[in-house]
């Protein structure tokens, strides 16, 4: 084995070939069977194992409600001065920055936030998993369960940008939903000047994709819409084309994008809080009112301070 | 004393070749748990929908898992990258290997160590706020685009074709190159009729290691590529290779939707496995007939 | 000599130059792009601050200090593993099914795409074996990753010891483990760490690999056992969350010269090492 013929030639080389250099033309056959073989192999393997590795990730919510522990068994199980939070992806980042705060004002008290998703976080909360849950969304009327609490800590708003070079300043709603489901095709059909219309949206399975799609009542978008990984993707791709149209969450505004009104609606604080902005999802916690008191009161009443709520207005609209 | 010592030697002996299995078990491992978790999801959609399927709406109503536009795009980008990198790539290598004077190609080397160090992420920020906007503008259409794809992971694939290439190059006998010049050959008959047929298999080499990076990247294409899910028409139109399929959406995806996504895993796997298999029958045709030099390879750039 | 052969050795020879140059000149197009506008961003407060969108800060300290982390987690596990493999093939395998087996995996590890091992590490170290998003979790992927190519320099810088120490040493009645230990892996010392320090550029540069195992948390790692975010996820999550180009190209400027910096050294120490003769 001298050290020349270290190098990778392919991967499959010297698995057939063992020590010959070159592939001698009667071999051909011998990969092919070498390949079927292997895929069979591990196919076999895989579809034995496979059953059994699915994610524990599994989310469904079973629809016997829990009945509440009482507040003392719990008490004897879990270390008081934890607080645990489970939830949202996209509420995480913000809940993050707020329980830091939270903990340099109350060193007694530490936060656990997890971010594993809304649908995990309501089925933490009604185990008594978690003291709070963080969730992107309007909960649904059977994930309720009687006890549970839903307050709205803040307002994420998804603006609707385009190119600050396009002459359109409003869209209504339904101009929208035709845009995003392939219907227009043009600026000119909504009033702008003639040139196709190049949509940007967000991948598969996002908060803000999710929250967008159903708040401006898009089935499905188009599929030559481009598609972004994030909100900075998305202005990147708006600013830099003047044809386009995207949807950013309202934090992530910078000047080389144009904000526009929907149905004559700018999203300003005003419009949000008084409804009359519908593109918004709260950002909420969800938790048991009976439970064990371990600094969680403390932590309810700092997110409603003036600290928490100008942390929060840095990206999202603070809830009344 | 001999006899525990044999023992000792015996023991350690044991612990290298359990280090040495460790890479059989990491690719067992990684085959099977990639199948495993990407298997239910292709069984449930079935392979044949599931690769020529057109549609890929994993969180519609009524979803969809065809990755076919994907499959398309990897062997497209990969295909437009290999054919713009090979002539330039194997240009610099001939240029390094022996049409440039010595204290040239000394300055020219650490230039393409520099070029391979520049991570995928970096080239990927480049082609976003540089090479999009420049298609965008100059050419027309949206500028992420199969064509920012192409060019971006053709430099990323040319430090290793240039350093491969030229390092087989310089392995070629140098009685055989003074035998062209004594037959009357100019120093580019010299190279192209002498120097790379007998450098063959080590260019070759080259290429192969150069179309699995292609494949394989995935960072710089995300950013650059647009991400939608069709079957492009033209260069100037965007595409979504299946790596960047994988990194777009594992973040939040649900069970079914990520073993959808660990199925476009297996398919990448597969592929890659295809297309080496493929190269090593068409070089065995190729390089069977000419002499072939097998290249030393000092350092073995990242594939 | 007819003259047109002349002049088509000419032509080529332009031709040649041409896209040698093309290629050159893309490569100072990047550098020049993330020069002009890193370089201006990049400051004390920059490097050494912390990272928080929410109280406006954009230092990059938690990413260097992940980046280092997870670069000497991984160089331990690999090294280890990847030096005593490469002293088994090296020294000890005989051609055979085993050797065979042991190549033909190493050979495939190399092909395999950094995301596919992202998969892996995702499913294997952070869900099954429960280390979460964390160091410990990308480290292990990564260590997979440079694996191959660790044993495959190792195993060449331990051939290119010269035989005659090997037989001398064993004539003198030393055993083999002694020799290897006491001889050959010092001899191959020089050659086996600027392999290794070739595999901390790719540590360094690699995302995708890390994205999945070790998370985004743009926080000071505490330990193995927590998430974290390297320098190249976090020249990703700003190209994709912020769009802010001032701290992205700065930091993308800084890991170029951190990786740059690496295979220079690299460079410099080979000649070294070649012109010694070992």
């Amino acid at each position: 084995m001298d050290p020349a013929r270290i190098n990778l030639s392919g991967c499959f080389n010297r698995m057939v070939y063992g020590q010959n250099k070159r592939m001698p033309q009667d071999m051909v056959k011998k990969v092919f069977f070498g390949l079927v073989n292997f895929l069979v192999i591990i196919i076999i393997i895989s579809a034995s194992t496979a059953t059994r590795n699915i994610d524990d990730r599994d989310i469904k919510i079973d629809e016997t409600d829990p009945t509440p522990l009482d507040a003392g068994s719990v008490l004897l199980v879990k270390n008081s001065a934890v607080i645990t939070i489970e939830g949202s992806t996209s509420a995480a980042v913000l809940f993050e920055v707020l329980a830091e705060a939270f903990m340099e004002k109350n060193p007694e008290i530490k936060v656990e936030i997890m971010a594993n998703g809304t649908n995990a976080a309501i089925k933490a909360v009604r185990n008594y998993n978690a003291d709070f849950g963080m969730v992107s969304r309007h909960l649904k009327a059977n994930e309720k369960t009687p006890g549970m609490k839903e307050i709205i800590i803040a307002w994420d708003v998804l603006a609707v940008v385009v190119n600050p070079e396009n002459r359109i300043g409003n869209l209504q709603r339904d101009q929208i939903s035709a845009i995003y489901s392939g219907r227009i095709t043009n600026w000119s059909a909504v009033g702008g000047s003639d040139m196709p219309i190049h949509v940007i949206s967000r991948e598969e399975g996002s908060g803000t994709y999710q929250a967008f799609r159903s708040l401006a009542g898009i089935e499905k978008v188009t599929r030559s819409a481009q598609v972004t990984d994030g909100n900075g993707s998305m202005l990147e791709g708006v600013a830099g084309k003047i044809n386009s149209i995207g949807y950013v969450s309202m934090g992530f505004i910078n000047n080389r994008v144009k904000v526009i009104s929907i149905d004559g609606i700018y999203p300003t604080k005003e419009n949000i809080l008084n409804n009359l902005y519908t593109l918004k999802r709260p950002f909420s916690l969800i938790y048991y009112e009976q439970r064990e008191k371990n600094g969680t009161d403390e932590f309810i009443e700092f997110l409603h301070s003036d600290e928490a709520r100008s942390i929060i207005s840095k990206k999202y609209i603070p809830a009344e | 004393m001999g006899i525990t010592n044999r023992k000792w030697e015996k023991a350690v002996e044991l612990i290298f070749l359990f280090s040495a299995l460790i890479s059989v078990f990491s690719l067992a491992a990684i085959t099977v748990y990639l199948f495993a978790r990407g298997f239910p999801a292709i069984r449930e959609i079935g392979a044949i929908n599931f690769i020529f399927g057109m549609e890929w709406n994993p969180t519609a109503d009524n979803p969809s898992y065809g990755i076919f536009p994907m499959i398309y795009a990897s062997a497209a980008s990969t295909a437009g990258a290999v054919i713009l990198s090979v002539p330039v790539g194997l240009s610099a290598a001939v240029l390094l290997a022996a049409v440039a004077p010595s204290c040239l190609a000394n300055l020219i080397r650490p230039c393409v160590d520099l070029l391979s160090s520049i991570p995928s992420v970096v080239y990927g920020y480049f082609g976003l706020t540089v090479i999009v906007p420049l298609i965008s503008e100059y050419l027309g259409g949206p500028g992420n685009s199969l064509l920012a794809v192409i060019v971006l992971l053709a430099v990323m694939i040319l430090p290793t074709i240039i350093k491969i290439s030229e390092n087989s190059l310089r392995a070629v006998p140098v009685e055989i190159i003074r035998g062209s010049y004594a037959l009357g050959a100019t120093k580019t008959e010299t190279i192209f009729k002498v120097m790379i047929p007998a450098a063959g298999t080590g260019i070759l080499s080259s290429i192969i290691l150069g179309i699995g990076r292609a494949v394989g990247e995935t960072m710089a294409v995300i950013l650059v590529c647009g991400n939608a899910v069709q079957i492009p028409r033209s260069v100037l139109d965007m595409v979504r290779p299946m790596t960047a399929n994988i990194a777009l959406e594992m973040s939040y995806a649900d069970p079914f939707h990520e073993s959808a996504l660990f199925g476009t895993g297996i398919v990448l796997f597969i592929f890659i496995a295809a297309v080496n298999i493929i190269i090593n029958i068409l070089s065995g045709r190729i390089t069977g007939r000419n002499m072939s030099v097998q290249p030393v390879l000092k350092n073995r750039t990242e594939g | 000599m007819p003259s047109w052969r002349k002049y088509r050795d000419y032509a080529v020879k332009t031709l040649i130059w041409l896209f040698a140059s093309a290629a050159l000149g893309f490569l100072f197009w990047i550098l020049s792009d993330l020069v002009v506008n890193g370089l201006p961003n990049i400051s004390f407060d920059f490097i050494t601050g912390e990272y928080n969108e929410y109280k406006g800060i954009t230092g990059i300290a938690p990413m260097i200090v992940t980046t280092l982390w997870i670069i000497s987690v991984t160089l331990i596990v690999s090294g280890i593993i990847g030096v005593s493999a490469a002293v088994y093939l090296a020294e000890y395998s005989k051609p055979g099914p085993t050797a065979r087996l042991i190549r033909f995996a190493l050979e495939s590890l190399a092909g395999i795409p950094s995301i596919i091992y992202g998969l892996f590490g995702y499913v294997f170290f952070k869900n099954m074996l429960k280390l979460g998003f964390s160091i410990l979790s990308a480290s292990l992927t990564l260590a997979v990753m440079v694996l191959p190519f660790i044993i495959g320099s190792t195993e060449i810088a331990l051939r290119n010891v010269n035989r005659l120490y090997r037989d001398g040493s064993l004539a003198l009645g030393a055993t083999k483990l002694y020799t290897v230990v006491n001889l050959i892996l010092p001899c191959a010392a020089p050659r086996i760490i600027t392999a290794m320090l070739l595999a901390v550029g790719r540590i360094a540069g690699e995302t995708a690999a890390v994205y999945f195992t070790a998370g985004t948390v743009y926080r000071y790692p505490e330990g193995i056992m927590s998430s974290g975010r390297t320098l190249s996820v976090h020249i990703y999550m700003l190209a994709k969350e912020t769009g802010n180009r001032n701290e992205t190209y700065a930091s993308a400027l800084l890991l170029v010269i951190f990786i740059s910096l690496i295979h220079f050294i690299v460079n410099a120490a080979s000649r070294v090492i070649n012109a010694e003769k070992i």
